[in-house]
Parts: structure tokens; C-alpha cells; sequence
């Protein structure tokens, strides 16, 4: 008895030391941050109240389209690593020749650093020197050269694969532990009432994966939105500011026109959109307690 | 009759074999090509690396790897990644580990409601913090630094790992806890000495990702970092790409030097990695 309220007045104390730092660190160095980057979209350069930035921003054509790329950038991305993810992991669940060599070696794009990958796909898309414009035109598949990205209409597109293709390993691996995950005699049962593969899936396999798959894919909606390198280091936003997203629109206004109060401003205004989807996520995590 | 004309189609599962392994062979060639032409990229002659018909190169050279065509400087860009990734790496890691446990043990509202906000904090964008963070370091004048770089780092991971860590320590039952506190240990020993040790596969998995994190950042680099002695290797390849007419055999052979070590620390760890992040996902679900 008189253990245990010693125990209760001792063991708080190591708790709380135990989170201080971690605390400290989401809410010094999490939280200023996000406050003193609201204010800053609020106030001119001198700092007094405005919504001059805001207006800036939300007035530039270019900022709109930014912000509506970034959306057709997350949902086709995701869709890439979801599709071709889940194609795969089905496949990879199957007994085949040399598996595990196969299941370790299609990990690799996952282990290359971002940039490099960027770097090979750039070479690869090339028009005069790029591999899949040459096999194109060996093929007889086409007569001139395909722009990708020195298209304006399909840079972005280009982009997307790229990034996606770096990612989709990740997503073969957590379906695959997904499909896992569910118990072989669903899938036994299933095959006894001579169920289609096809109608398997639907009856079984989406739905006994459904908070899993839509927690990571509004994981991934959300980590995605910021995306910067994939388009700074393939396109640097163009051509003709064609493959600008909100990341880029941001970082070219901080350092290129020297302006952080409405590069704030566009983190800012793009903000609703996120908390959005943090909220849809939160509420899936809550849903399981 | 009947019975030849079934020997001559395919049998369903027959086909079903050809296209599984049609398919996967595509697959392999979709994730590997691009990485197999970045690889040889750096020991292709100049000619030959603009020249899309030479896939398997005959002529290997390892000039872009000596002087004078390998600038001493790109040595600094590595070490810098390195002196940086492991410093924001090994803070991040001493700090998400005891909270991790601390969350998964005690109880109350502070306790509760700080797992919340954890949760918030982790699934938060970085890019969005991009204008405070630059702010404030240019403030305190630690731009163009190491503790610059880390100071942004560290916060950007500490909640996906300590929220990592939580959920696997969560798992493991408080009965040794317990018998261990009536035996007289602290709960300091406790964590030293048992759930360290459990937890060892998720501790791992946290120390892989934050140093693949910051072995990848790209934008708060560029953003801290401009002066040539001090850049981190993805914004050294970038200024290097960057430029008027981009070398390429230097790109290729300087990220084939940045790719090999992540990726042979993936590999070698890839068992704790993987399982790690699938069971925090998995979890969670």
C-alpha cells in the first residue's frame, strides 16, 4: 500500500522529464514557426497589419493554378503508387521463381536517394539523347521526338511518374503486409463458393483493408502537398511556369523576388486544404479507439 | 476431338503463369532500368553518355571519380550530409526514445492529450513551416550553418519517431514493468534495460528514417545553406545540374557516391526498416 503511493508520486516525474524535450521541441519549434509564419502573410514588410499579401496572392493567376496543380499533383500521385502498388503486391503474393531476390531487388528506388532517381528519369525523358525517345523511334512508334518535359501540357505528369516511381516500392510493401494481414481462410471460404478472383477482392480484400488503405492514402494526399524537389530539380517550375505548385510558387517568391511576407502568404492560403485532411485523418486514427 | 481441341488452348492457370511472370519481369525492368542507367552514367565516356544507343557501355572510364575532373570540394558536400544527417539523427533519436515510452506508460490528461498533438505534429507538411523556419533562423543568425540545418530538422522528425516508438512500446506488456519496479529498479533501468532492448527493431527503423529524411531534404537546405564550403549533397548536385551546361559525368558519378552508402545501410537493415514501418502502419489501421 504504502508502495504503491510512493511509486505514484515518484513515477510522474520521470514521465514528464521523459517527454519534456519532445514536447518542447512540437511546440517551441513546431508551433513558433507556424505562428510566426501567419504573421508574417499578415503584415508588411515594416509590420503593420495588412492583407495586401493575401490579396497578392490570391489575385496571381499563377498562385491559383499552383494550388490546383498541387491537387491533380497528389491525386494522380497517389492513384500511380496506389494502382500500380497494389497490381504488384497481388503479384508478389503469388509463388513464382527467385521471389525473394525479385521482392528484395524491387525495393531498390526506394533506397536511392530522391535526387539521383530525379537526375536518371531527367536523362531518360530527354528529347535529343533521352533511352525512351530512342526506343520509341526504333520501335517505329512515333516520328518526332516526345517533349515530355519540354511540353508544357505534360511536364507535370512527367514529374508525377518520376516521384511516384521512387515511392510505389513503399506502397507495393504496405499492401503486400495488408494482404497479409488478412486471414487465408476468407479467401478459402471464398474459393468453396467458387467467388471470382475479381469479386474475391472486392468482397473481401477492399473492405477488410479500408481504414488501412485510406489512413496511408490521406498520409500520403497530406505529405505529398509539399512536394518541391521533384519539380525544382526536373523543371525549376517551367516551362512557361507550367509546372509550378505551391512548394515552388513559395520558394521563388522567398528567394527569387526576395518577398517572404507573400511567400507566406501562399503557404498560408493553402493551409485549409491541409488542416482538412488532417482532420479526416485524425478522425481515422480516432475511429479505431 | 472434343478431348484434342482441349489439349490445344491454354490451360487458365497456364496463362494465368505467363502473364504473373510477363508482368513481373516488366515490373523489375520499370523500377531498375532507371537506377542501372544513373549507375553506369558514371563511368560512360563523355560521347557515350549523351548517346542513347550505347545501354551496355564498352568503354568504362573512372576519370569523373579523379582529378581534375572531381572537384576536392564535392568531398565537403559529403561530409556535410554526413556531419549533419548524423547529428539531426542521433538528437532526434534521444529524444523520441524516452517519450516514446513515457507516452506508452503513463496516464492523465497532459499524457493523452500530448499523443493528440503528437499526431497532428507528425502528419504536418514541413514545406508549410518553410517561411517561419527561415525567419527565424535568419533572426538568430544561423544561417549558413550546421546547427541551422539541424535545428530545422530535428522538430520536422522527432514526432513521426517518437509517434513510431509509442505505438511499439504501447505493445509490450507493462507486466515487466511492474515485476521489475517491485524488484527495485528504477524506471530509468526499466527503460535502459528491458524496453530498449524489445524495442530495438523500431528504434532502428527510427534511426533509418530520419537519416534517409535529411540525407534527401532538398528545400531548407537551399534555403539555409549558400555558401560553397557548406552545402549538403542534394543541394550541391542541384547547383551542380543547375548551371549554364550541366556536367554530366561529374552528376552521375557524384550521386553514384551519395547513393551507395543509404542504400547499402537500407539494405543491410532492410528486415528491422520495412517491418517497422508496416507494423506503425498496420497498427494504426
Amino acid at each position: 500500500m504504502s508502495e504503491e503511493k510512493f511509486e505514484k508520486a515518484r513515477t510522474p516525474f520521470f514521465f514528464y522529464a521523459s517527454v519534456l524535450p519532445a514536447v518542447l521541441v512540437f511546440t517551441v519549434l513546431l508551433l513558433f514557426p507556424l505562428a510566426y509564419e501567419i504573421y508574417a502573410a499578415f503584415v508588411t514588410r515594416e509590420g503593420t497589419f495588412t492583407i495586401e499579401n493575401i490579396l497578392t496572392v490570391i489575385k496571381d493567376p499563377l498562385y491559383t493554378w499552383s494550388l490546383i496543380r498541387m491537387i491533380i499533383y497528389i491525386v494522380i500521385d497517389i492513384s500511380i503508387k496506389f494502382g500500380l502498388g497494389l497490381i504488384t503486391a497481388a503479384a508478389f503474393k503469388q509463388e513464382f521463381f527467385g521471389r525473394g531476390v525479385v521482392t528484395a531487388l524491387a525495393l531498390a528506388p526506394w533506397a536511392v536517394p530522391l535526387i539521383p532517381a530525379l537526375f536518371a528519369w531527367y536523362m531518360l525523358y530527354n528529347p535529343d539523347f533521352g533511352v525512351i525517345n530512342y526506343a520509341l523511334k526504333s520501335l517505329g512508334l512515333v516520328k518526332a521526338p516526345v517533349m515530355f518535359l519540354n511540353d508544357p501540357n505534360t511536364a507535370l505528369y512527367w514529374i508525377i511518374w518520376a516521384h511516384a516511381w521512387r515511392y510505389t516500392p513503399m506502397w507495393t510493401t504496405m499492401l503486400l503486409s495488408g494482404l497479409y494481414a488478412i486471414p487465408e481462410e476468407y479467401y478459402e471460404s471464398a474459393k468453396i463458393d467458387g467467388a471470382t478472383p475479381f469479386r474475391t477482392f472486392i468482397k473481401i480484400t477492399i473492405p477488410m483493408l479500408k481504414r488501412f488503405l485510406l489512413m496511408n492514402a490521406v498520409l500520403s494526399l497530406i505529405w505529398t502537398s509539399g512536394e518541391f524537389a521533384s519539380v525544382w530539380v526536373m523543371t525549376r517550375g517551367g516551362p512557361g511556369n507550367s509546372t509550378q505548385i505551391v512548394g515552388t510558387y513559395a520558394y521563388w517568391y522567398l528567394l527569387f523576388i526576395g518577398n517572404s511576407n507573400v511567400a507566406a502568404a501562399a503557404l498560408v492560403v493553402a493551409l485549409p486544404i491541409i488542416i482538412v485532411l488532417m482532420l479526416i485523418f485524425m478522425r481515422l486514427v480516432g475511429g479505431r479507439r | 476431338m472434343a478431348q484434342d481441341k482441349e489439349r490445344k488452348l491454354l490451360k487458365p492457370e497456364t496463362a494465368a503463369r505467363i502473364i504473373l511472370y510477363a508482368y513481373i519481369i516488366f515490373y523489375m525492368f520499370l523500377m531498375l532500368f532507371p537506377i542501372y542507367w544513373m549507375f553506369t552514367g558514371a563511368f560512360k565516356e563523355d560521347i557515350d553518355i549523351f548517346n542513347p544507343a550505347v545501354i551496355i557501355p564498352t568503354k568504362i572510364t573512372f576519370k569523373y571519380f579523379l582529378p581534375p575532373t572531381f572537384d576536392p570540394i564535392y568531398w565537403r558536400w559529403i561530409g556535410n550530409s554526413f556531419i549533419v544527417s548524423t547529428l539531426s539523427t542521433l538528437v532526434v533519436t534521444l529524444v523520441a526514445v524516452p517519450a516514446g515510452y513515457a507516452l506508452s506508460r503513463a496516464r492523465g490528461i497532459f499524457f493523452s492529450s500530448t499523443s493528440k498533438i503528437l499526431v497532428f505534429t507528425y502528419t504536418f507538411p514541413s514545406t508549410f513551416l518553410l517561411v517561419g523556419f527561415a525567419k527565424i533562423l535568419a533572426a538568430l543568425g544561423l544561417l549558413n550553418s550546421y546547427a541551422g540545418l539541424i535545428m530545422v530538422y530535428v522538430p520536422l522528425n522527432v514526432p513521426y519517431v517518437t509517434y513510431l516508438v509509442l505505438s511499439y512500446m504501447f505493445a509490450i506488456p507493462t507486466d515487466l514493468d511492474e515485476a521489475m519496479l517491485i524488484d527495485g529498479y528504477s524506471r530509468l533501468d526499466i527503460l535502459l534495460k528491458i524496453v530498449i532492448p524489445l524495442s530495438f527493431p523500431i528504434i532502428i527503423t527510427g534511426i533509418l528514417w530520419t537519416f534517409m529524411w535529411t540525407w534527401n531534404e532538398l528545400l531548407y537546405a537551399l534555403v539555409i545553406v549558400n555558401q560553397k564550403e557548406l552545402l549538403t549533397m542534394p543541394v550541391g548536385l542541384n547547383t551542380l545540374q543547375g548551371g549554364e551546361i550541366s556536367p554530366w559525368g561529374q552528376v552521375f558519378a557524384l550521386s553514384f557516391l551519395y547513393t551507395i552508402p543509404p542504400m547499402l545501410i537500407f539494405y543491410a537493415l532492410r528486415k528491422y526498416y520495412v517491418t517497422g514501418l508496416m507494423k506503425g502502419a498496420i497498427k494504426a489501421a
